[in-house]
């Protein structure tokens, strides 16, 4: 799974770094940065999260199509 | 279907309507919600606006670059009579398009980013533990919202900003007096005298550089060519001012009266406190205390939901209805701490009650983190409060944007 965060759109809500804070990260100017771009299958459904919650559409999961659990599933593993 | 804007239609459904419990939204707006999620209301100046109750569409339009937030526009809808003040437009930050939104939004991301926040949670801490004795030493009956509720976030905005706090009494009076004004001509005195003691202080700011605080910093990069000019500062500190301590102080005070009319989830959270983050956002989604997540106009045509949203319509986009539309959360009326237990906590953060896309609120992490703060304590210190008054008889504010209480006298 490979993982970008657009620092030209993210507003510094801070909900990346809530849901998987594994993966994202802040800098010192508050906006995003990313700490791990090919995370594990273990934080597809902590990414998934930041996604949907991420308010200016800022953080894309690259891979969505492969083995991504149906909407409501629970998460693997 | 799509009457014009201005066309006065009695038969239409009339924007705003009181609430009748505190932390619900008014009968009339569930009513709408069950109809669908897109609907037209009429507004006191009787033009007609769009209202959105569905969760999807809301999510879609505040997201859509094509809605604009620019408060100077002609065809941009004042929801209430207060909102036509001048004052009000431009408002800094919230009532800007991109490209200024953005590079303003840029220059205050560091002071309200998560790190920032969690470096002052213990000063806040301290502040509460402090308030909340001075209540026990004063004994009861006591007005939460004077003694604890207000303090907590008006000290730690005048911290972050640098505006003293010695000020307090008349900035919690004049944004009130802007906030809760019934007609233009009121808010814009408040908002006048909120103004002109701002430019007072950003002028000694100029004369002394190097002060603590977001307008110190601020005041040292203002050109009058560049990204900052001096009036754009003054209208960020207004925006931030008026934005950092109302809402919060009334989330606390209405998140307590929510916490103690369910004695279950209070137990429920005492039991269990590591769900406290995931309880404020329960508590945020059901007590949607702006009631609004967003006003916005079309530049234009948008199709949604085989409806169509003209070029130059209105669209106020209701939090406490899309915050309870089932299809995201199911028993949508209920407080349940737990609600998102078995899930990524963060999951909880869906509903709108901070806005979506680009102008969602910039300081939602500050306000969870005096939230988490000031119910901890607060139910820790004094572990028998109780309302000085039934439900039914508190004093509370009239619909439209900030709800409220105008007091909240407890016991213990
Ligand atoms: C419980 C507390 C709060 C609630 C419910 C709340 C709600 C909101 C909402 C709904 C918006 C979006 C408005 C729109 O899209 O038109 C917003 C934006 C904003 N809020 Fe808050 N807010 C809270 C606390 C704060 C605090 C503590 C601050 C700190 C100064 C703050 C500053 C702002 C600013 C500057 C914006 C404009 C952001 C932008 O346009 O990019 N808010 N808030
Ligand atoms: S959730 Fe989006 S806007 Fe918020 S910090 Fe992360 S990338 Fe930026």
């Amino acid at each position: 799974m490979k993982v970008t965060a657009d620092r030209s759109r993210c507003m510094a809500a801070g909900h990346c770094a809530i849901s998987a804070p594994a993966v994202f990260d802040h800098g010192e100017d508050g906006l995003v940065v990313v700490l791990d771009a090919e995370p594990g299958e273990d934080q597809r459904r902590a990414v998934e999260v930041a996604e949907n919650l991420c308010p200016s559409r800022a953080i894309a999961l690259l891979d969505a199509s492969a083995a991504a659990p149906a909407q409501g599933a629970p998460p693997a593993g | 279907m799509n009457a014009p804007p201005t066309t006065a239609n009695e038969e239409l459904f009339a924007y705003p309507q009181d609430r009748a419990c505190p932390w619900q939204p008014s009968p009339g707006y569930q009513d709408l919600g069950r109809r669908g999620p897109l609907h037209r209301v009429r507004l006191w100046d009787g033009r007609t606006i769009w209202m959105v109750t569905g969760h999807t569409q809301a999510r879609r339009l505040l997201a859509d670059p094509r809605m604009s937030a620019d408060r100077s526009r002609d065809d941009f809808p004042a929801v209430l009579p207060r909102l036509d003040a001048p004052i009000f437009k431009p408002i800094a930050i919230i009532g800007f398009d991109p490209p200024v939104h953005d590079v303003h939004r840029r220059l205050l991301a560091p002071d309200f980013s998560l790190k920032h926040v969690r470096a002052v949670r213990p000063q806040v801490e301290e502040l509460a533990r402090r308030l909340a004795a001075d209540m026990l030493r004063a004994g009861p009956p006591v007005d939460l919202v004077q003694a604890y509720a207000l303090p907590i976030p008006s000290m730690v905005i005048s911290e972050l900003l640098g505006v003293p706090y010695e000020d307090h009494e008349f900035f919690e009076a004049k944004t009130v007096g802007l906030l809760q004004a019934k007609s233009a001509e009121d808010a814009e005195r408040a908002g006048r005298e909120l103004w002109d003691y701002l430019d007072g202080l950003i002028t000694r700011k100029e004369r002394e550089p190097g002060g603590s605080g977001v307008l110190s910093r601020l005041a040292g990069q203002v050109t009058e060519d560049g990204d900052l000019t001096r009036e754009d500062l003054l209208r960020i500190a207004l925006a931030l001012l008026i934005g950092g301590h109302d809402t919060t102080s009334q989330m606390i005070a209405l998140g307590v009266v929510t916490l103690l009319e369910h004695p279950d989830q209070l137990a429920a959270l005492r039991a269990d406190p590591g769900a406290l983050p995931a309880a404020i956002d329960e508590l945020l989604r059901l007590v949607s205390i702006t009631d609004v997540s967003g006003v916005r106009v079309a530049t234009e045509d948008i199709e949604i939901d085989g409806e169509v949203i003209r070029a130059g319509e209105g669209v106020l986009v209701s939090s406490s209805m899309t915050n309870r539309d089932p299809a995201v959360f199911p028993r949508p009326y209920e407080f349940d701490v737990h609600r998102t237990v078995g899930d990524n906590a963060a999951s909880g953060r869906q509903h709108l009650t901070f806005g979506f896309g680009i102008h969602q609120c910039l300081g939602q992490n500050l306000a969870r983190m005096e939230l988490e703060v000031a119910f901890s304590v607060l139910f820790e210190e004094i572990p028998g409060l109780r309302l000085g008054t039934p439900l039914e008889a508190l004093p509370t504010r009239s619909g439209g944007t900030m709800q409220g209480v105008h007091t909240l006298p407890v016991e213990w």
